[in-house]
């Protein structure tokens, strides 16, 4: 993208500046239109299993928007701070929520190579900006000077610790498995048909996707772990003393978090931005060979699953709100440290040991476009192939080179054709590299 | 003027303004605050010189250890002195000369970099391709292969790498986790009678009070080692008949499912024996499992492949930690409540 905006003229920081701009642009509308359609539909979902029709009314048929009508009574409300409250940090707490969530979603890839920044340790950094939001929680809690605050801010703070281990446990297990904590060799690692993602890998990614699941339910405050605002026991937990637009943004953070750890899941366990069908690869239009335009209505296909893969992960645990009923905080703690860690730790032990002896699984059944996933995972130890290449030799990027588009039909879907690991044990699956909008 | 150097005095600004922002504060939650703030700002001057997964643990480890510094240390303790706090001179003072003392050796020694001094040509496109496999490059290093970009002959490859204090690193929270862990529950059975069905479990063995005085010796051993004689310690485990590379020994070794069938078979039946027995008994449960991984490891040990073997070590000290933490950290479901939070 920087390159694209230096042809046009502009000097390079500009350029710089240009691209940096138009992505934060772009992500900020992800997370704000993404929270007003998510609360409408949050309205709508509850309504449904409460029996009952939800907003009708404001802009036409489904009381689509509804979202709109809210904002803008958020919007004319007082901004109002109490007088025991600390007025620096009461004031400034929800901006640390929202941009922390926001932040998250610098590394999180839409499509095959679309992401505001390529980063080769993608499921990390945005499991460390994730557990920053609820800093904004405990500060507003606190700050607020007022006593149910400050118990929604000290269980949050409990409930951290808690999920915390065990959701970094789950990630581990992907990433493992593919050899990379890039989220863009995750998702393309998953390429091919449903049966190529990572939840079929073996029984134990099945089980650990749930552990997964309800951790990052519970590092989302929303029920059954939301005991930070539990309105029944605290009238509204950390955000009591909030109104307006201040309140708002915690909604916002709450909502793009739950878009950012559904997107996460879609990413480690359910393929990303690869369709059930992998119509675009069968095409031939998902490696560029049949022309720029064709390879970027894949891609914008490609982003249109993720986000729909993202919705569904939102609806989930829309479902989840209103079935089931709070926990108490000691029985978030059980849960999360007392079964999560446990169950996540056998299920890395029970998954490295599935894939060191190959045995077969859903995954087998169709195969995979780029090689088995193994050989393209042990590439890591081309990285000393790199070092010790002889002096003189030109240096690549680390990557094999990309396939040409014949081998990469040949190799993908004729299904007679699958590379054999155990013929040739040295052979490097050649993964393609991924294209990246700089 | 290069344009990244000005989102470097940005991050800079922000890092130092935030880090005397936290210094003039009186209060000690704003303190803390300010503190993380300039603990973020500098991580954005890591993911600025490409660092990504070094910014990525600053954020992890420092905010979020800070987070909970905050949370623990200092909410629940914020008294109305801690709100409003005066230092007085003599404060100051002392303060001032440790600090002062340590920023002078700090900014010298920065300074005698010589190659910051002078202005550099811009890195070749080679190295810059080198060193964008960073995160991988980091992870082979922690786990005994350390590379260097452009580097070549006999000499590639054949660094000790960071296992081994990754691994002092491992065995010093462990001890640290124990220890915490064992003292929080003695002073909990201090302090309140325990319900029958929990004083009716068996306690626990005399020896097992020696764990903690044994890891903490096999540590500072270990460090002492590492510290005083690592190029013998090095040389051991080359002479051991491995290289000093993970990578290389599995290939070499070239492992089937043949050679893992007896000893993967008996290391999966104890570890699983062992969890059984966690349910029943924490501590044999503990020490059968972790037989189970000694299997592993002294398995790994007999085939030669020493760096392999270490691996394996560390592995089974981080899930060690972990069901220390579950197991031995927490108190039992059937207390009451309000002993355990808030």
């Amino acid at each position: 993208m920087v390159e694209a905006f230096a042809e046009w003229g502009l000097p390079i920081w500009a350029a710089h500046l240009t691209a940096a701009l138009a992505k934060a642009f772009l992500l900020l509308n992800v997370v704000a239109v993404g929270t007003l359609v998510f609360i409408w539909m949050e309205r709508k979902v509850s309504a449904r299993i409460q029996d009952r029709l939800g907003p009708t009314r404001v802009g036409g048929k489904f009381g689509w928007l509804q979202s709109v009508a809210d904002g803008v009574k958020l919007l004319t409300k007082e901004d109002v701070t109490p007088a025991t409250a600390d007025p620096l940090l009461y004031k400034l707490a929800p901006y640390v929520s929202f941009s922390a969530a926001f932040a998250a979603y610098i590394a999180l890839p839409f499509s095959a190579g679309w992401s505001a920044v390529a980063m080769n340790c993608a499921a990390f950094y945005v499991l460390a900006v994730l557990g920053l939001e609820v800093f904004g929680v405990i500060l507003g809690g606190y700050a607020s000077g007022s006593k149910w605050s400050l118990f929604g801010a000290m269980r949050e703070a409990a409930q951290v610790v808690s999920y915390e281990a065990p959701l970094a446990l789950c990630v581990v297990i992907p990433a493992y498995l593919c050899g990379s904590m890039d989220l863009h060799v995750i998702g393309e690692m998953q390429a091919g048909w449903f049966t190529n993602w990572l939840i079929f890998h073996d029984p134990f990614t099945f089980v650990v996707f749930w552990v997964y699941f309800t951790c990052a339910v519970a590092s989302v405050n929303r029920a059954p772990f939301d005991l930070a605002e539990a309105e029944s026991e605290l009238v509204a937990g950390f955000h009591t003393e909030y109104s307006g637009l201040r309140w708002s943004l915690f909604y916002m953070a709450e909502y793009g978090s739950m878009t950012l750890v559904s997107g996460l899941a879609a990413i480690l366990f359910f393929g990303g931005w690869n369709g059930p069908i992998p119509i675009f690869h069968l095409l031939g239009w998902a490696d560029g060979s049949a022309g720029e335009g064709l390879h970027f209505v894949a891609l914008l296909f490609g982003a249109v699953n993720f986000l729909l893969k993202c919705t569904l992960g939102v609806i989930a645990m829309m479902w989840l709100r209103w079935s089931l009923p709070r926990l108490r905080i000691d029985q978030v703690l059980t849960t999360c440290l007392k079964y999560c860690i446990p169950i996540a730790a056998v299920c890395f032990v029970g998954a490295t040991l599935w894939d060191l002896f190959g045995a077969p699984f859903v995954n087998d059944l169709a195969p995979h476009p780029y090689g088995t996933r193994a050989n393209v995972r042990e590439r890591w130890t081309d990285a000393g192939t790199v070092a010790l290449r002889p002096a003189g030799a030109p240096l690549s990027s680390g990557l094999p080179p990309a396939p040409s588009a014949d081998s990469m039909a040949a190799a993908s879907f004729d299904g007679a054709t699958r590379p054999d690991a155990a013929a040739e044990p040295n052979r490097r699956a050649e993964l393609p590299t991924i294209r990246r909008i700089r | 003027m290069d344009w990244s150097f000005l989102v470097f005095l940005f991050f800079a600004s922000l890092t130092c303004g935030f880090a005397l922002a936290a210094l003039l504060a009186q209060n000690v939650v704003r303190m803390a605050f300010f503190l993380i703030l300039s603990l973020g700002a500098s991580s954005g001057l890591f993911f600025l010189a490409g660092a990504e997964f070094i910014g990525a643990m600053q954020l992890m480890i420092y905010v979020g250890g800070t987070l909970v510094l905050l949370v623990f240390g200092v909410m629940l303790t914020a008294s109305d002195a801690a709100v409003t706090m005066r230092s007085s001179v003599s404060d100051w003072f002392f303060a001032c000369v440790p600090s002062g003392a340590i920023f002078i050796v700090l900014a010298s020694s920065a300074l005698a970099v010589p190659r910051w001094n002078e202005r550099q040509p811009a890195p070749s496109p080679e190295f810059v391709a080198a060193a964008n496999d960073q995160t991988s490059r980091l992870g082979l290093a922690l786990l005994g292969l350390r590379l260097e970009p452009g580097e070549e002959g006999p000499a590639a490859g054949a660094r000790a790498g960071y296992l081994f204090p990754f691994e002092i690193v491992s065995i010093h929270l462990l001890v640290a986790l124990v220890g915490a862990a064992h003292l929080a529950r003695a002073k909990r059975r201090a302090i309140t009678p325990l319900p029958e069905s929990i004083a009716a479990q068996p306690a626990m063995p005399a020896w097992y009070r020696y764990l903690f005085n044994v890891l903490g010796a096999l540590a500072a051993s270990k460090t002492a080692l590492y510290l005083f004689a690592p190029q013998t310690l090095f040389e051991t485990a080359v002479a051991y008949g491995a290289p000093p590379s993970v990578a290389s020994e599995l290939t070499t070794l070239n492992l089937s499912f043949e050679h893992w069938r007896l000893p993967g078979a008996a290391a999966v039946a104890v570890v699983a024996l062992g969890l059984a027995l966690l349910r029943f008994h924490k501590v044999s449960g503990l020490f059968v499992e972790t037989l189970g991984f000694m299997i592993v490891i002294v398995q790994f040990w007999y085939w030669g492949a020493t760096a392999t073997a270490q691996m394996a070590a560390v592995s089974w000290l981080g899930l060690t930690m972990l069901l220390t933490a579950a197991f031995f950290a927490l108190p039992e479901r059937r207390q009451p409540v309000a002993e355990v939070v808030v």
